[in-house]
């Protein structure tokens, strides 16, 4: 009977702690998800020239998310938050076909570094609700997952601002990463 | 336009209508690539140095598409029209492609955008010299914490009052029920 309270205590106390980093192009929607995870709406947001952290409960588990701006020359400073993620999370613009191409660069010299070894891979296929977005299995293709070698990688479709898509992604990446523990 | 004499052809030269497109100020050089000074020279015209939504000064975003200049509030509300509607780009943290910045400076600036839309019927707010409203700024209602949260907080404060034991029983049940039901509300 003891042991039954003790782990419904500790289930109810304990609070594992995981580090996310969201990074993308810009106008990916970076920050409407991370907002939509932690406040459940969707807040205006203007572009992030900096970044915005908040910390997402969920399933016990304790996100840290890390959401870094993604313009051009601000992207060189990405690499500055690599130490110590556990997941990486790479919001793609499914509507935006011109740009899929850089973000796929983008996103192999992310995973290409060397802190960014043992990260589980969460890609998001966000702005669904538009037209001529790209699938989740095209935009796969065009991102170069499949040869991906010794990754745990997923791909989710999402549109951030009804929240769809959002917490399958989040499932998954909790998963992962307790079970890695 | 006055009636020509008969006979005579009509000038039509003098029809605003009919004057050629590239003699505006911002005509590409022939066979030559926009040179950066082409750039600056357009952002220091005084109509691009206000946003072209809200008026605001020395605006430092752009939509490429559009052939405006924005700050960065009204470049939040492009953004999330999508980037069919509008791509938008700060000149200076993102390094604009040739064909980017030509469709950028062919737009013919704020001034000139404004009119265009305005002659097919768009708010008469983004005429040229109108009164602009100011954009308010919704950025408070991220720092703001979700009722639940606020609820927890108050909980919380209600618990201190009580034991030590209750205290925190009461702390860890009420962030774990919020915590759950926001997750599922949202869902």
């Amino acid at each position: 009977m003891g042991i039954v309270f003790t782990k419904i205590w500790q289930r109810m106390v304990s609070k594992e702690e995981m580090r996310i980093l969201m990074l993308g192009l810009d106008a990916a929607g970076k920050t409407t998800v991370l907002y939509k995870l932690k406040l459940g709406e969707v807040v205006t947001t203007i572009p992030t020239v900096g970044f915005n952290v908040e910390s997402v409960e969920y399933k016990n588990i304790s996100f840290t998310v890390w959401d870094v701006g993604g313009q051009d020359k601000i992207r060189r400073l990405w690499r500055y938050y690599f130490q110590g993620t556990q997941g990486l999370v790479f919001v793609v613009d499914s509507s935006d076909r011109d740009r899929v191409e850089d973000a796929r660069e983008e996103l192999m010299q992310v995973l290409g570094e060397d802190e960014m070894r043992g990260a589980a891979l969460l890609v998001l296929a966000n702005k669904q609700d538009l037209p001529n977005a790209m699938p989740a299995a095209e935009l796969t293709e065009k991102l170069g997952l499949p040869s991906l070698r010794a990754r745990q990688w997923y791909i989710q479709s999402a549109c951030a601002t009804s929240g769809d898509g959002l917490y399958e992604g989040m499932d998954w990446m909790s998963r992962v990463l307790s079970c890695r523990k | 336009a006055p009636l020509a004499a008969p006979g005579q052809p009509r000038a039509l030269a003098a029809h605003p209508a009919c004057v050629p497109a590239a003699a505006s100020a911002c005509a590409p050089p022939a066979g030559a690539a926009w040179p950066r000074a082409a750039l600056e020279a357009h952002a220091r015209r005084p109509d691009n140095q206000e946003c072209a939504d809200c008026g605001a000064r020395a605006p430092e975003w752009a939509s490429v598409n559009q052939g405006v200049t924005l700050c960065i509030v009204c470049a939040g509300v492009h953004r999330s029209l999508g980037a069919h509607v509008s791509k938008v780009s700060p000149p200076r943290l993102d390094s604009w492609k040739p064909d980017e910045v030509q469709q950028f400076l062919s737009g013919g600036g704020n001034a000139e955008v404004g009119r265009r839309l305005c002659s097919r019927g768009a708010a008469q707010r983004l005429a040229p010299g109108a009164p602009r409203e100011q954009t308010g700024s919704s950025r408070r209602s991220m720092r703001r914490p979700p009722p639940c949260r606020r609820a927890g907080r108050e909980r919380r404060l209600a618990g201190r009052r009580r034991r030590a034991w209750g205290r925190r029983a009461t702390r860890a049940w009420s962030s774990w029920r919020c915590g759950a039901s926001s997750w599922r509300a949202a869902g």
